[in-house]
């Protein structure tokens, strides 16, 4: 038999196509390589559950935690409503500023050369609000440092 | 001017079948033939990211499917080895080449001789004939010399030729 004839016999012959389950993979695949899969945007509106959820977490951080991060405790995200719109319907129920701790810094020489003496506060301020439409009360608590200085008048 | 995404997946309806006939070579049946091809795909995006992001080379391609085809058999062979009791059937639907024309006898000896032919001789044959290499593309993909490439193609024609010629005279002896 000839090389022509195997030839032809061959050209009858075809390769499969991919299956329509392995293309759409690898279509996936290449929109997701190429970064233009249309991702959707995952919009967090918060469910109720989730607002006093958001409040409880803060309280409790705000309870147990130190300084550097229950200054960045959410406590404003138990404001928002599903529509991002502040809710007028939390009322604030009550509010403290209490002092955690005091600490004496010593004098501290001012920039203009005077010298003050140095007092560090470090303080917890904290809301009650109250969800008017589910009745739910949450503690949010902020904590912060205050330094005061004292001009110094007399030795 | 198109975006790579669909530059690529033009390249990919006008090349996958090729890519999965190669593919078959290094695997045990079709899915696994078309995880190779998703594997060397994601090599080759990865590889031309840095040549302009276009679709690759067609020569490239086969050596990738190749080299995934290689890694992949020395897991399997370490797997199977494991397993040793799992028997493995055999898919008889699965098939490598689909003829043009249903009942063609000769093309269907043909596809089944191509099956048998040795990975050294198939491979050739399966670069040239459905992927359009040249031979001096194939050895570059092989790393064999461009006389050698087109020896193993001489070579499995004459094989195939030899296979379908036995076939025929067998079913005209049987009747």
């Amino acid at each position: 038999m000839q090389t022509n004839d195997v030839e032809a016999a061959l050209a009858r012959l075809m390769p499969p196509s991919l299956s329509d389950g392995a293309l759409d993979e690898l279509h996936s695949l290449i929109d997701e390589l190429s970064g233009s899969s249309p991702k959707e945007i995952a919009v967090f509106r918060p469910s109720g559950a989730w607002k006093i959820a958001g409040g409880i977490a803060a309280g409790l951080l705000a309870v147990a935690g130190g300084v550097t991060i229950l200054k960045q405790a959410p406590a404003p995200s138990v404001s928002f409503s599903q529509n991002g719109i502040i809710r007028a319907d939390m009322v604030l129920i009550s509010e403290s500023d209490r002092v955690e701790s005091i600490r004496d810094e010593g004098w501290s020489e001012q920039a203009d050369g005077s010298t003050m003496h140095a007092v560090r506060l470090n303080l917890i301020e904290e809301n009650r609000l109250m969800d008017e439409e589910t009745g739910i009360v949450m503690r949010v608590s902020e904590p912060r440092e205050e330094l005061f200085f004292t001009p110094i008048t007399a030795f | 001017m198109n975006s790579p995404a669909k530059e690529w997946k033009q390249w990919l309806a006008e090349n996958g079948p090729r890519l999965l006939l190669f593919a078959r070579g290094w695997s045990n049946n079709r899915s696994d033939a078309e995880d190779l091809v998703q594997m060397a795909i994601l090599k080759m995006w990865h590889h031309q990211a840095e040549k302009g992001g276009g679709p690759p080379d067609l020569p490239l391609v086969f050596s990738t499917i190749r080299f995934c085809g290689l890694n992949h058999h020395r897991s399997e062979t370490r797997r199977r080895k494991r397993e040793e009791s799992v028997i493995f059937l055999n898919d008889f639907k699965d098939v490598w080449l689909d003829p043009l024309m249903e009942e063609d006898e000769d093309a269907l000896i043909m596809r089944n001789a191509v099956e048998q032919l040795s990975q050294k001789l198939r491979e050739v044959v399966v670069m040239k004939f459905w992927g359009g290499l040249t031979f001096l593309q194939i050895s570059e993909t092989l790393a064999i010399s461009p006389n050698t490439a087109a020896s193993r193609y001489r070579y499995a024609l004459e094989q195939l030729g030899h296979e379908l010629r036995r076939v025929k005279e067998g079913r005209r002896h049987a009747n």
